[in-house]
């Protein structure tokens, strides 16, 4: 039953007992004139019910690689230029640009804006999510009014891209076996966006520097690329993991951190 | 007709190190354009006019780190010896005004000028060899007398290979018979911005055509230097009086 | 739609770091290639799949009869079609204008038909009347970069395998039989020699001006640029050899300036793997000619004496 595959056209194997109270998820379609329930993507269908059996959750768990803003989701945009009081963000590469506004950030006043440059990640809550209008994010946690884990992503950090399904597998599995994986090699920090993009960062990262440094005569080279290696090798590392089985992983993860 | 006779001469009677008539002016249009200059390399005749930095007429076209350069290249339908009508978006004129395009985006200080449009229009009245490294050079003098910021001279010339020896500055009919190549220089160095050979050579003397290839733009880098200088006393001098 | 790719700053930092470090993003070598994955079709002359890395091609061969060049009728007619669609990567767009597909299909172009690799004269029939219409069609099914060396192997590998009727000329030359693959076998293009073009990418992890001016020479230069690689690259040049050692064109269309003694560095160290290539287009094509001999058993139509 649950995990089993469904497509459009096939009959829902649910309770249809009026008495049930039924919540649907996404890829489930709810005919507002007949009231009954269809699935409208391929995937492998998820049913709960509860205890006392009088509720049931029904969603199908689909996996694409294009994503749809819908309201509340954590997302990672790329700054792409400004227009007007707001700036514009690419969530995805050829998707349309979402705005956010530049009063979309905790403390902003008229005098006071964010300071975000061409380039730049962020790691936003989708606020508005009409399809007919443009989407429009935000960089406040709407209940304490504070930044909230949102805002800039730092230059030193990795972005990479992964699939929706993936993503929302590290963003709400608690018990994701993978990041506790990566976590026996390095230490990290990791931003996941739901639409598929992911910030990761293994100690230090990058090290910007402005300038050439010429080592000094008998000092060390400060060895700033394990930082770096490590950040490359466990963003590949995740890549990978999409396609491989679980008894694959942990070949996967020493091939990858081998010459770290 | 031999190119090259055993006595060293070409058929215009150059030696092989020898580059044509090069005649330059710079400022031939002052009213029609912000800058414009024209050049003679041999009987290879180009003008160049130089509009800008202005808005650009499509949205598209801004772009907010730089300016962009827009080239055009029309090559008169009497610049060869038949009469010949060619259509501007032929493949060949594409790839030369793209490349004409991408290598000034180099030299040019396009991020002096964000949001705007630097328009080029290059009209070429002849042909006999060298025609893209005439061009190259028309612009270098035409953006220089617009007053775009630029960070050196772009310098080109043509150079092809005749058996074993090298040949300097080739004309229409060496070009059409040896394989040419064409390279734009940046000022006195030996870095090089453009780069053209659409003929076989042998690896192995790809340095000595190289090599005088480089010694000639630096000599035309230094024609066209001293006409901006000449041209840029007399203005001078007027204003001093 | 926005036709637009951005690169976050996090990426691009990261790209130039790791090269400053000499390491590439696929733990590839600065001067490494991708390794081609060819396929040669069994039942039709002249279809060729190439995967190089997640680059996809396909190439047809196409041969028909015609009426050649009227300044030109000793040789025959030899066209190269390069289709880039938006099924490649959806910011090439469905109409042929954008200056970047004519720049690759210029020079595959230049490469291929402008350097004589196909031996033109070999394609006439009857002089003046009627010569062979060889046409090379190109259609990139997935770019990850390098369109130029890909498109380029492809169809020199696929112009290899191709081969054409043979035919009969009767009646003192007024009529030509074509003969049908199973009545006689058909007959391979002749081939004068094998280009192979090379791009190589720079990155200038220095400044701008120091560039320019000639002082600094660290530029990095990485071979076979795939997708992310393409679009961070300052500039590019394409370099086509052959085994002869014959360089058949160098093309700079703008970028960064690089020094000439660099230029013949790269060239130089390109002959090495202009030759691997070279080899390989040979041993595949003759793998699958000894294939194709033992499955269809040739040797019983072959006339020769077996002492």
């Amino acid at each position: 039953m649950s995990g089993d595959l469904i497509i459009p056209g096939d009959f829902l194997p649910i309770d249809t007992d009026s008495s049930i109270k039924t919540t649907i998820g996404p890829g489930i379609y709810k005919n507002p004139q007949t009231q009954s329930i269809l699935p409208t993507n391929a995937g492998l269908i998820n049913i709960q019910k509860s205890k006392a059996g009088t509720n049931q959750l029904v969603y199908i768990e689909s996996n694409s690689k294009r994503y749809t803003p819908q309201t509340n989701d954590f997302v990672i945009g790329i700054v792409t230029g400004v227009i007007g009081e707001s700036y514009k963000v690419q969530l995805q590469d050829f998707s349309p640009a979402v705005l956010l506004s530049m009063m979309a950030f905790p403390n902003a006043t008229k005098k006071n804006r964010p300071n975000l440059k061409i380039g730049q990640a962020v790691y936003a809550r989708v606020s508005e999510a009409i399809p007919e209008i443009e989407t429009e994010l935000e960089c406040i946690d709407p209940t304490t009014g504070k930044e909230g884990g949102f805002g800039l992503l730092d230059e030193s950090g990795y972005i990479f891209e992964v699939n929706l399904n993936f993503a929302r597998e590290l963003l709400f599995n608690a018990n994701s076996i993978f990041l506790e994986k990566l976590a026996s090699k390095c230490k990290f920090e990791i931003a996941v966006g739901i639409n598929g993009k992911v910030w990761i960062k293994c100690g230090e990262g990058i090290k910007i520097e402005k300038d050439r440094v010429v080592p000094e005569e008998g000092k060390p080279v400060r060895d700033n690329t394990r930082d770096l290696k490590s950040t490359l090798a466990a963003a590949g590392f995740l890549v990978k993991c999409q396609k491989l089985r679980v008894d694959q992983i942990d070949a996967e993860l020493q091939k990858q951190f081998k010459n770290i | 007709m031999e190119l090259y006779s055993p006595e060293g001469l070409r058929i215009d009677g150059r030696r092989w190190n020898e580059i044509r008539n090069f005649e330059c002016r710079i400022n031939t249009h002052p009213n029609s354009s912000d800058g414009s200059s024209y050049i003679e390399q041999g009987n290879t005749k180009v003008i160049c006019v130089v509009q800008g930095p202005m808005e650009p007429a499509l949205r598209s076209q801004a772009n907010s780190n730089e300016a962009t350069l827009e080239v055009n290249l029309s090559v008169a339908n009497f610049s060869t010896t038949e009469r010949k009508k060619r259509s501007k978006s032929e493949k060949r004129m594409v790839q030369l005004k793209t490349t004409l395009e991408r290598t000034f985006q180099q030299s040019v200080m396009c991020n002096l000028y964000p949001r705007t449009l630097i328009r080029i229009d290059l009209h070429v009245l002849s042909q006999d060899g060298g025609m893209l490294a005439a061009c190259t050079n028309a612009m270098t003098l035409a953006l220089i007398d617009a007053g775009v910021s630029m960070y050196d001279y772009v310098a080109a010339m043509t150079a092809g290979l005749h058996d074993q020896t090298p040949l300097l500055d080739m004309n229409g009919l060496e070009e059409n018979d040896m394989s040419t190549l064409t390279i734009g220089v940046i000022g006195k160095s030996e870095k090089l911005s453009l780069l053209m050979l659409e003929d076989k050579i042998p690896l192995d003397r790809l340095e000595s055509v190289l090599a005088i290839a480089i010694a000639g733009s630096h000599k035309i880098r230094d024609l066209m230097d001293s006409e901006v200088r000449r041209h840029g006393n007399i203005r001078s001098s007027k204003l001093a009086s | 739609m926005s036709r637009n790719t951005e690169i976050s700053t996090n990426e691009r930092t990261y790209f130039i770091e790791a090269l400053k470090c000499g390491l590439r993003l696929d733990s590839r070598r600065f001067d490494e290639i991708r390794e081609p994955q060819i396929s040669l079709s069994k039942t039709e002359f002249g279809y060729v799949e190439l995967d190089w890395g997640l680059t996809k091609l396909a190439v047809r061969v196409s041969a028909q009869i015609g009426k050649p060049y009227e300044d030109r009728p000793f040789e025959g007619l030899f066209q190269i079609n390069c289709e880039i669609s938006s099924m490649a990567w959806a910011h090439f767009d469905n109409s042929k204008n954008s200056n970047e597909e004519i720049l690759i299909a210029r020079i595959i172009e230049k490469a291929i038909r402008r350097s004589n690799s196909l031996d033109l004269e070999a394609l006439c029939i009857i002089a003046g009347e009627k010569v062979w219409n060889i046409t090379v069609d190109l259609n990139f099914l997935n770019f990850d970069g390098n369109f130029v060396d890909v498109g380029c192997f492809g169809a020199m590998l696929a112009l290899h395998h191709f081969k054409k009727p043979d035919i009969s000329i009767v009646n003192g030359g007024e009529d030509i039989i074509v003969h049908d693959i199973d009545e006689r076998q058909p007959v391979p293009l002749s081939i004068l020699h094998v280009p192979i073009c090379l791009t190589y990418s720079f990155y200038n992890p220095g400044n701008k001006e120091s560039n320019l001016k000639g002082e600094d020479d660290d530029e990095i230069y990485l071979l076979d640029a795939n997708l992310i690689e393409e679009q961070v690259r300052e500039g590019s040049i394409v370099v086509t050899l052959n085994k002869n050692r014959e360089l058949i064109q160098l093309s700079k269309n703008g970028g960064i300036p690089i020094s000439a003694n660099v230029l013949l560095d790269l060239s130089f160290k390109s002959m090495k793997i202009v030759d691997e290539l070279t080899e390989l287009i040979k041993k595949v094509i003759s793998k699958h000619e000894k294939e194709r001999y033992e499955e269809l058993n040739l040797k019983m139509l072959e006339v020769g004496a077996d002492r």
